[in-house]
């Protein structure tokens, strides 16, 4: 990494990355709270869990 | 604790105001249940971004943890029919029993070598300069 704009590129993809990493976090925790969206968000959560593990194997077999 | 995807007081406003609480209760639930279940496939890449980013870190390090293996198959000789690069390379893979998309084949820097790619066998480097060939498998990890 020995361009300015490669340099830049990279620092603003590590702080997106962390930043969709903590929102995502607290966003958690602030849907968790919410005691009559539990049941229903978890049934989300395991059906995207479950899509996207069904999607990689798919794609590697 | 009330949740804030609950309906508020909303029958006695004026049906404009309703109906922006209305959307407004829907958004919420949108935006949560799009984001959870939305939320493997974010941190996915969220967390490949990062390894892409930083190839150092030694987790993430593949290539030092390869291991090499070399094996060599007896292949007829190619004949002056198959012209091209690509012709060349499909008798190659018909010989081998493999089938698959061929990625590329490169410029060849010495006149007895050939080297393509093909996803189903990885990298592959043939020698043409005898009658059988020498073929690279791709490291296994």
């Amino acid at each position: 990494m020995n361009w300015f704009y490669m340099q830049a590129w990279r620092w603003l993809a590590d702080t997106t990355a962390y930043l969709i990493l903590f929102i995502s976090v607290s966003g958690i925790y602030l849907w968790y709270i919410l005691r009559a969206e539990r049941r229903v968000g978890f049934v989300l959560l395991f059906a995207g869990a479950l899509s996207l593990f069904g999607l990689a194997y798919a794609l590697s077999h | 604790m009330r949740s804030a995807t609950e309906p508020t007081a909303a029958s006695n406003r004026p049906a404009a105001s309703r109906l922006r609480v209305r959307l407004e209760r829907w958004n919420r639930k949108l935006h949560y249940y799009a984001g959870l279940f939305l939320l493997f496939f974010v941190w996915l890449f969220a967390v490949t971004g990062l390894v892409l980013n930083h190839p150092t870190w030694s987790f993430a390090e593949s290539w030092t943890k390869r291991t090499d293996t070399n094996s060599e198959r007896a292949i007829t000789a190619l004949g002056p029919e198959l012209r091209g690069d690509l012709a060349q390379a499909q008798e190659i893979m018909r010989q081998l029993g493999i089938e698959g998309e061929i990625l590329w084949t490169t410029t060849r820097t010495k006149a007895d070598q050939f080297d393509f790619s093909s996803p189903a066998a990885g990298p592959l480097l043939f020698h043409q300069g005898r009658f059988g060939a020498k073929s690279r498998h791709p490291p296994a990890y």
